[in-house]
């Protein structure tokens, strides 16, 4: 069914349209709530809430932007409310280095899942940050008031994020560079 | 800022699947949220259909008393008694008309008997 279709259904609270929906993208949405949420229930758990938003507020979605660019709004705010929830404290880093870059060689060798993976090691402040900051392309800003925290916290989150990021990658190849070297002896 | 456009279309190939219990959960979220969206519905019918009774009712009734057909009216005294004369079969002579009964038909003179019964004689001293 194609999207445009999809959305007539659901606005209509069809549920072979909903299921649809559900169909081809909680894959999608399944992985953004991995990507935040270290735990798979929650990661479930906010991806259920998503899609009980998306099925009943599909209303007020106005056909201005992307209706999967909205949905998974949706779905990062949910991971976020659930991370709210936690009070888990953001650590208080301060900011005395300036930016760092991963090693855009290292990303490209790597697989998807490989990436999911180490982000997945980050403690959540960091990971939060990193999520937010890098892949969905928020601001300092719009993360400072998103996560109720300073904009200087921000940025010291997102530089430690980096920091452990590289760390996690340097292991990796180091472990593969030694298991490549005992298969070729 | 390659490796952030390449990161980002990396994370965005990423997929996990859910287990069946997020589906399940959000068919019981949705059902419930019509069931009760259902119920509200009803019951808002229900109020407005015993508005609509009562004020029905109300209005029927303001019609019986204002239709001249049934105004309240002084008769003379003649007429009233002529009005109120109806003769009706009493419960007695419904009794005996069963009791002249015979097989379920009415025995030959059976008028004639229940109205003229047959008393025994009395024996004067």
């Amino acid at each position: 069914m194609e999207l445009e279709n999809i959305l007539r259904g659901i606005k209509k609270k069809n549920r072979t349209a909903q299921k649809a929906l559900y169909d081809q993208y909680s894959p999608l949405f399944m992985a953004i709530g991995m990507r935040y949420l270290k735990n798979i229930h929650e990661a479930e758990d906010a991806v259920a809430e998503a899609f009980i938003k998306i099925f009943t507020k599909v209303k007020s979605f106005k056909e201005k932007g992307s209706f999967e660019g909205w949905m998974k709004r949706i779905v990062v705010n949910e991971c976020l409310m659930i991370l709210r929830q936690k009070k888990k404290q953001h650590l208080y880093i301060p900011l005395d280095e300036v930016d760092i870059e991963l090693d855009p060689e290292v990303i490209d060798k790597m697989s998807a899942d490989e990436i999911m993976e180490v982000i997945r090691e980050l403690p959540d402040g960091y990971r939060t940050v990193f999520n937010l900051y890098e892949i969905e392309g928020l601001k300092h800003r719009e993360i400072a008031e998103e996560l109720d925290i300073s904009i200087h916290t921000s940025k010291s989150q997102l530089i430690m994020a980096k920091r452990k990021l590289r760390e996690i990658l340097k292991k990796n190849i180091k472990v593969k560079d030694e298991v490549q070297e005992k298969s070729a002896v | 800022m390659k490796y952030k456009k390449n990161l980002q279309y990396k994370v965005s190939q990423a997929t996990a699947h859910p287990s069946d219990r997020v589906w399940q959960k959000i068919e019981t979220n949705l059902d419930g949220d019509r069931r009760l969206r259902r119920n509200r519905r009803n019951t808002v019918v229900g109020w407005a259909a015993a508005v609509f009774v009562v004020l029905m009712a109300y209005q029927a009734g303001k019609y019986e008393v204002n239709s001249s057909e049934y105004k309240p009216q002084t008769l003379p005294l003649s007429d009233h008694v002529a009005k109120s004369e109806v003769t009706y079969p009493t419960i007695q002579s419904y009794n005996a008309m069963i009791s002249y009964r015979k097989d379920g038909q009415l025995i030959p003179n059976a008028q004639a008997i229940w109205e003229n019964p047959l008393v025994p004689r009395t024996v004067d001293f």
